[in-house]
């Protein structure tokens, strides 16, 4: 393994444009074939799933980064500019609790990947109710909590498989997958 | 799987699930029974109906054409021409809704219906118009 290569800025930078083409990709799929639970609004958030990986294999700055070029890309590339403050409050809000507990290091993928999943759907509600002015859409947190959990466990479970099999995805920074 | 699950990840699921729980009483335990339905299309009030007074709504708004129905203290939705019919299932098998953290929507009619308290509104003589009977609005003794 050429590991000089492997922490060099260059090979970073390609990385997480790979990785953040990747989310783009994953929000596309995912508005063309929206999963449909029959509760409007919920969606498994593949994209997280590179963002969550990317907080391990690249650091959090990086994954930062793909988190907000990938909700501004996904919002001009495919139309949904009015939706984005929903979704640059979840992503941002969500963002924040996944690297805060990874960096205790305490937390596997899933973990991570489960908080990161319900603070989404909340920073998203916290939106709406804001935007609507109206305390009463909270009604919906309930729901949204657990589709949160469910979605985020389903990536979780996804993001530490994947790592565990693709270990030669790194950059030196993070600690890698157990 | 196996290894990587840890003790740290079942203590925050335990701890997000009793979050959800919280959440859920917040949500759905706040509410008080109300004795008025109030219908909005496209954030305008279209009308406000007494719901101890049987009756069906008929609305017919740009959007499309919803009817409701006020039956037995309660309000729901029985036709719509909307395209996914999701507000014809909420609360239906709850018979309608009565109070006010319950709300019918139709997304694609702008259509949302409330429930408030009129306070101005002297029904001493109907107490019970607005409680229980949600399991047992028909047939409560049927016992066949």
């Amino acid at each position: 393994m050429t590991d000089g290569i492997r922490s060099g800025q260059a090979y970073r930078t390609t990385l997480s444009a790979m990785m953040t083409s990747l989310a783009l990709i994953f929000s596309y799929v995912e508005m063309l074939m929206p999963l449909n639970l029959g509760i409007p609004g919920i969606k498994l958030g593949l994209a997280n799933l590179v963002v969550l990986m990317a907080i391990y294999r690249l650091g959090g700055g990086y994954g930062f980064a793909i988190d907000l070029a990938r909700i501004f890309l996904s919002a001009l590339l495919f139309g949904n500019v009015s939706a984005m403050l929903y979704s640059l409050a979840g992503g941002i809000l969500s963002f924040a609790v996944m690297y805060l507990l990874y960096r205790t290091k305490l937390f596997s993928p899933i973990g991570v990947s489960l908080a990161g999943g319900v603070t989404h759907n909340i920073g998203q509600l916290t939106v709406a109710a804001l935007v609507t002015e109206t305390g009463k859409i909270f009604i919906y947190l309930p729901v949204l909590m657990t589709a949160g959990f469910v979605t985020g466990a389903i990536l979780g479970v996804l993001a530490a498989l994947i790592m565990k099999r693709m270990k030669w995805i790194t950059a030196g920074s993070g600690d890698g997958t157990r | 799987m196996k290894g990587i699950l840890r003790k740290a990840d079942i203590v925050l699921a335990f701890f997000l699930v009793l979050m959800c729980g919280a959440a859920c009483v917040f949500a759905y335990g706040a509410g008080e029974s109300g004795n008025t339905a109030v219908i909005r299309i496209d954030g305008k009030i279209y009308g406000t109906y007494d719901l101890s007074e049987e009756r069906e709504i008929d609305i017919h708004s740009v959007f499309g054409h919803n009817r409701l129905v006020i039956e037995n203290g309660k309000i729901r939705m029985v036709e719509a021409d909307c395209p996914d019919g999701y507000c014809k299932d909420q609360y239906a098998s709850l018979g309608g809704i009565d109070s006010s953290e319950q709300m019918i929507v139709c997304l694609p009619h702008r259509l949302v219906v409330t429930v408030s308290n009129e306070e101005n509104r002297d029904e001493k003589d109907v107490p019970d118009a607005v409680s229980g009977q949600v399991y047992t609005s028909d047939g409560g003794d049927g016992d066949d």
